[in-house]
């Protein structure tokens, strides 16, 4: 259990020091500041959620692997034209923005050279993705907030920020 | 005039595939990310790979006293078997991911074993590798926050007595807001399983209610 607690530690502290280098690349408000302030007097829930870098690391360590043990979504990521890193970035990023965080929307360039896009439309164009795989998606990241002890008024703005993307996600 | 049609075929054919092949790479992903991304998903294998990690990362120390799986047995349950459970029950399913992947629409209670309720959708995963059950899930959109509730309750009742206290629960000290969502969740070596109950903000989606049972044990990746 601790080698666990210490293997997660680990991922989500190379997450975040990922996050750091991008953000500083990026010019973005530094990175690495306490949980519930960006540092500008930020008590937004992105600032709640340790701003990107905190929304990074849950994604890598907590969701993605969450997401990738369901048979039907596991296929979607699984053949990405990103890495699943760059994913893990933009998704981020876009999460941070939207809950009142400092990251870009899109355009960020990661790490691997991809640039995070803005149109959830073409992004999931042809994949054909059902309202029932958007609730899976969206039931799982809340299922992982709570288990890592999200408040539920953060984990209800996480979901609907997600929600405000079913339009363009769905039946592409 | 037929060999020159075969060959510009075969040739066109050909440079298609490695064309392709060529997007794939990891150099050209840019560039297909840019035509649109690809439309084809992930391979089985790829798909049983990826799931093969996660796992790592989910799965507990200790091997579950039982593995549940609405009436199917993990890891040895084939998809001849929920063929024939689904012929049986009249059930409409679609199998995809050459046959990795089935999915049952509107499978009323009577079909699962000590299911109240109908279920909207039961998906079973198989591994590419041997063909065998590696994961049930469900999910019901559409419930009323008292429905969904008594179905978590009822559900985690019963994995209760089939294998004990739950490895992490996240649940209302009362009666059930739908402020945010409720979960109970199983981490056992060899065996994960749960049912969380999530309220979404979409017109007519309600609350959806998951279920999710899955072999844990390691896979040939990774030995």
């Amino acid at each position: 259990m601790f080698d666990r607690l210490i293997t997660g530690t680990r991922q989500i502290l190379t997450a975040a020091a990922v996050a750091a280098v991008l953000a500083l690349g990026a010019g973005v408000a530094t990175p690495l500041a306490a949980a519930g302030d960006d540092g500008d007097g930020n008590r937004s829930v992105a600032a709640r959620l340790g701003g990107f870098p905190g929304i990074l690391g849950f994604l890598h360590a907590f969701v993605v692997p969450a997401e990738l043990a369901d048979p039907e979504i596991a296929p979607f990521f699984a053949n990405l034209t990103e890495t699943p890193g760059d994913i893990e970035i933009c998704l981020a990023m876009l999460l941070d923005h939207d809950l009142g965080g400092s990251s870009p929307h899109n355009g960020a360039i990661t790490p691997t050279g991809h640039q995070c896009r803005s149109s959830m439309s073409n992004i999931h164009r042809g994949l054909n993705i059902p309202d029932r795989i958007v609730d899976k998606f969206i039931t799982i990241v809340g299922e992982q907030a709570a288990l890592v002890g999200v408040a539920d008024s953060d984990i209800a703005a996480v979901a609907k920020a997600l929600e405000s993307y079913r339009g363009g996600v769905r039946n592409k | 005039m037929t060999r020159w049609f075969v060959v510009r075929v075969g040739g066109a054919a050909l440079c298609g595939t490695a064309l392709i092949g060529l997007l794939h790479l990891p150099a050209a992903r840019p560039l297909l990310a840019w035509l649109g991304a690809c439309p084809v998903r992930a391979t089985p294998t790829a798909t049983e790979r990826a799931r093969a990690r996660a796992l790592v990362r989910l799965r507990g120390t200790v091997a579950a006293p039982a593995r549940p799986a609405l009436g199917f047995t993990l890891d040895t349950t084939t998809l001849a078997d929920v063929r024939a459970w689904a012929d049986g029950h009249r059930l409409a399913c679609a199998a995809s991911m050459q046959d990795t992947l089935l999915k049952c629409d509107g499978v009323p209670a009577a079909a699962i074993p000590g299911a109240k309720a109908p279920v909207d959708e039961v998906a079973f995963g198989f591994r590419a590798s041997d063909g065998r059950l590696a994961s049930v899930t469900t999910i019901t959109a559409g419930l009323a926050a008292s429905a969904a509730s008594a179905r978590l309750t009822a559900t985690a009742a019963s994995l209760s007595a089939a294998i004990g206290a739950p490895t992490a629960s996240h649940l209302p000290s009362g009666a059930w807001d739908a402020a945010g969502p409720v979960l109970v969740a199983y981490r056992f070596s060899d065996y994960i399983a749960g049912v969380s109950a999530m309220p979404m903000s979409a017109p007519g989606r309600g609350v959806v209610l998951r279920e999710y049972y899955t072999s844990a044990r390691a896979s040939i990746e990774e030995e």
